[in-house]
């Protein structure tokens, strides 16, 4: 029997609707009561790991996510959603997945409180979680961690405003980004100074190769007695590269290349330090001297001058140099009494630091200009200055050595200069002009420039003009160049200019003639001034009629008067061809009735 | 009418107008005082010399280096007071003239306060030229530029090309900050007005009138800012902020 293709489509989507409809009454139905559990993947870590918590609902599609309880001792880093669908003999599970990352900020033991989740009013909640967090363990952090901190100092006694050297190490054996260190200090009971930035190399421990970044520090203990340096608190990012398993594939080894990828992973680690005990010892009150400045380290002082011999008036330099481990930037030195010898001109001191076998040098320089006042042989006394070096355990006294000068009279006996710079007199330098006296610039004399100026401020009427020509002149330039261009490409604009002039050589050629015959004579008048009026309306002026025109002129707005009489002119025209007068009187009348009206058209348009 | 008629009784107007100068002020009897006043400064008849400079300005003339000429003369007679004011007229007319403002530098350290001229405001700051040039010179500038941008818009009505197109807008760029210029000049020399004071020593004043406390005391070439007035007292203001009532007669501007 053959089907029908209307009746083929009907019953296809009859056998689909019956098909759907019974599967869909096979679906699984949802199984199991609704549910909510907590799980953390460890219950013991130290403070540079993290826990991983899940909290699970079960039983509902579409679940809104649980309320945390309160985490202070806890940061949430990052949070991530899993769901699952599992139907097993017709009965469908679903469920969904909340995932935290939780960082643990101090070490103890902890209870995660429940979390909540309310649904269609009831409220589900999980159970308690206890978290231990402890300290890493120093003594074996190599064999567990892929990255480890360490800190120390260079000395655990040291005395007041001793230099201790404080040292942050991280050894990693992966690749680390995003680190982020805070190497705390009490700036109440230390001084900072910065050794620069971070240096990294290499270094074997128990056969493992780790990279090692390492940073130092100066610090100066401000106060005796027991002092903590904290912790140091690296937080990093650990690449994690574990590559995809094709262990049994025969091609493993040809892809197992970089670049075909591996699966990279950031690790997120806070790593912490242990915190250091400092007891800060005091500087001993036995033998201190009375000059002593708080100036502790291991320093070296040493002069020298300029030029030995001089003149009375001549300018030489004395440098005086501290340096050493040490606090020299506190350093202040003055001279000892030479003002009755020298007018000293002190300069700023220089100091500046340098890193040196692990130890912060510093070196201030002093310098001094000083001029003699008298002749003979001086000495320059020494000078000196105290400071405790820890290593001896005693207060010192460093001394310059004397410095003998030879001043000799000067040259030309002239007046100490006292203003003068010393730097003016570096050898070698040009020698500046002494002035002598002051006075002003001459009067000017130039007649030429007394006259008054080209544009005076009083010539407002020229500035105006010199404002308004310029744009006036254009404003003429356009309408001439418009002007121009329609004379081009207008044609209607063009007869209109030129119907008057031509009308009149035509009128001067036809009373020129003295045409005999009245008859010819009123015909050329009558298509001359046709002519003018097709002219002037852009129209066939020969063949349109006289009532025509009348309507045209008055449409161009012609008074209303003048149209009639040239309707009535144009009608005497057209009749006297016809009838023409029989003496040239009446041509004449008719000449000059048309060149009248004519000039009032004309005046008209 | 045909346009082509107006083109050149226009352009006949503007060349007489251009041709109408120099003004009426130029004149041999003018040149030849400065030249006698010259004289007498050359062989140190100041007072002489001052009272032709003088007089000239009294009678008009308004010349840079005749203010100029007369600040020197002034100060060879002592009078540093006369001297300073002289020199600050002068550098309305000559803004950029090294002589000038080593005189007039020279005339402030030999007074007694050592007043600097006021210095530059936010918006002389930001149209730093605006100082460097008198207005007459901006405006020449900008009849100059307007010129220039009337003649180069009437190239381009006709060659409508890429070259011309960014002419045009160059010069009118040139022209806006040539008006702009002119229009800060303006502003300026209305707002700021800088007094000298003449006499030996006066007293400002908390308020106009004799009878208020005195704040401080100026002496002669001191330079000040003229902010207000009443009746026949300037309020005046120091560079440093300080303020108060000075009788106009002890003050000239």
């Amino acid at each position: 029997m053959k089907i029908s293709p209307s009746i083929f489509i009907i019953r296809f989507f009859l056998a689909s609707f019956a098909l759907l409809l019974t599967t869909g009454l096979a679906l699984p139905a949802l199984a199991g009561e609704i549910g909510l559990t907590a799980r953390v993947d460890k219950n013991e870590i130290s403070l540079e790991e993290h826990i991983q918590l899940s909290l699970t609902v079960t039983g509902v599609m579409n679940a809104p996510e649980p309320q945390l309880p309160p985490l202070p001792d806890f940061r949430i880093r990052s949070s991530s959603t899993s769901s699952s669908t599992q139907i097993v003999n017709g009965q469908m599970k679903v469920s969904v997945t909340y995932i935290y990352q939780l960082i643990p900020l101090k070490t103890g033991s902890f209870i995660i409180e429940p979390a909540i989740l309310k649904l269609a009013g009831v409220t589900y909640q999980t159970k308690p979680v206890a978290i231990t967090v402890s300290y890493p363990d120093p003594n074996s952090p190599t064999t567990k961690s892929p990255a480890y901190v360490e800190t120390f100092i260079s000395n655990a006694n040291p005395y007041v405003n001793e230099q201790v050297i404080y040292t942050f190490r991280l050894y990693r054996r992966v690749e680390a980004k995003n680190l982020d260190l805070k190497m705390a200090y009490e700036d109440s009971k230390f001084r900072k100074q910065s050794m620069g930035d971070a240096k990294i190399y290499s270094r074997t421990i128990n056969g493992v190769q780790y990279k090692v970044h390492e940073l130092s520090a100066a610090l100066y203990p401000i106060h005796a007695g027991k002092v903590e340096i904290p912790p140091a608190i690296l937080k990093l990012d650990l690449i994690d590269r574990s590559r995809n398993s094709r262990g049994r594939n025969p091609f493993s080894s040809f892809f197992d290349d970089s670049f075909f990828g591996s699966r990279a992973t950031l690790v997120h680690k806070t790593l912490r330090s242990q915190p250091i005990p400092v007891r800060v010892r005091p500087l001993p009150k036995e033998g201190r001297p009375r000059n002593f400045a708080n100036i502790v380290g291991d320093l070296t002082i040493s002069a020298n001058i300029g030029k030995k011999e001089l003149e009375v008036g001549d300018t030489t330099t004395l440098t005086v140099t501290v340096k050493g481990p040490g606090s020299v930037k506190d350093l202040s030195l003055s001279l000892p009494e030479i003002a009755e010898q020298f007018k000293i001109y002190p300069d700023q001191p220089e100091s500046q630091l340098s890193v040196r076998e692990n130890t912060l040098n510093g070196e201030k320089v002093f310098k001094f200009a000083l001029v003699p006042l008298k002749e003979g042989y001086k000495t320059i006394p020494p000078i000196a200055f105290s400071y405790f070096d820890p290593a001896a355990k005693k207060y010192l006294t460093l001394e310059t050595i004397p410095i003998a000068l030879t001043i000799l009279p000067a040259h030309d006996k002239e007046n100490l200069n006292i203003a003068e710079s010393f730097q003016s007199k570096v050898p070698g330098s040009k020698n500046s002009v002494q002035i002598l006296g002051e006075d002003i610039l001459p009067i000017h004399t130039k007649l030429s420039d007394f006259e008054n100026n080209l544009l005076s401020e009083s010539n407002y009427f020229l500035f105006a003009g010199g404002m308004v020509v310029p744009p006036v002149l254009f404003f003429l330039f356009t309408g001439y160049v418009r002007y121009n261009q329609r004379l081009r490409y207008d044609t209607a604009f063009v007869r209109n200019r030129k119907a008057f002039k031509l009308a009149n050589q035509k009128l001067k050629l036809l009373s020129a003639s003295a045409e005999s015959n009245p008859r010819e004579f009123v015909k050329q008048l009558s298509a001359i001034f046709r002519e003018y009026i097709g002219n002037k309306l852009n129209l066939q002026g020969k063949a349109i009629t006289s009532l025509e025109v009348e309507r045209k002129l008055m449409d161009r707005h012609y008074p209303q008067e003048q149209a009639a009489i040239t309707r009535t002119l144009l009608e005497k025209y057209d009749s006297l061809q016809y009838a023409p007068p029989n003496d040239s009187k009446n041509n004449d009348n008719l000449m000059d009735e048309s060149l009248n009206l004519l000039n009032q058209l004309e005046k008209q348009a | 009418m045909n346009p082509r008629t107006l083109v050149f009784p226009f352009i006949f107007c503007f060349l007489t107008l251009w041709t109408l100068f120099p003004g009426s002020a130029r004149g041999d009897d003018v040149l030849s005082q400065i030249a006698l006043a010259n004289g007498y400064y050359a062989k140190s008849q100041y007072q002489e010399a001052a009272n032709i400079y003088q007089g000239l300005i009294d009678r008009g003339k308004k010349n840079g280096y005749l203010f100029y000429n007369l600040g020197n003369t002034y100060l060879r007679l002592g009078k540093t007071g006369p001297s300073i004011l002289n020199y600050i007229r002068a550098k309305r007319f000559l803004p950029r003239d090294e002589s000038l403002d080593t005189n007039l530098s020279y005339a402030i350290l030999k007074t007694q306060d050592q007043l600097e001229p006021p210095s530059t405001s936010g918006l002389s700051s930001l149209f730093f030229w605006v100082n460097n040039f008198t207005k007459t010179e901006q405006l020449v500038f900008f009849e100059i530029i307007n010129l220039f941008f009337w003649v180069v818009l009437g190239i381009w009505i006709v060659r409508r090309t890429g070259f011309w197109n960014l002419t045009r807008k160059t010069m009118m760029a040139f022209l806006f900050i040539s008006v702009l210029s002119v229009g800060v000049k303006i502003v300026l020399e209305s707002e700021s007005t800088t007094g000298v004071i003449l006499a030996k020593t006066i007293e400002v004043k908390s308020a106009s009138g004799a009878e208020n406390v005195t704040l401080f005391e100026l002496h002669e070439g001191s330079v000040v800012s003229i902010i207000d007035h009443k009746n026949d007292w300037y309020q005046i203001e120091l560079n440093d902020g300080k303020r108060g009532w000075a009788q106009k007669e002890f003050i000239g501007i």
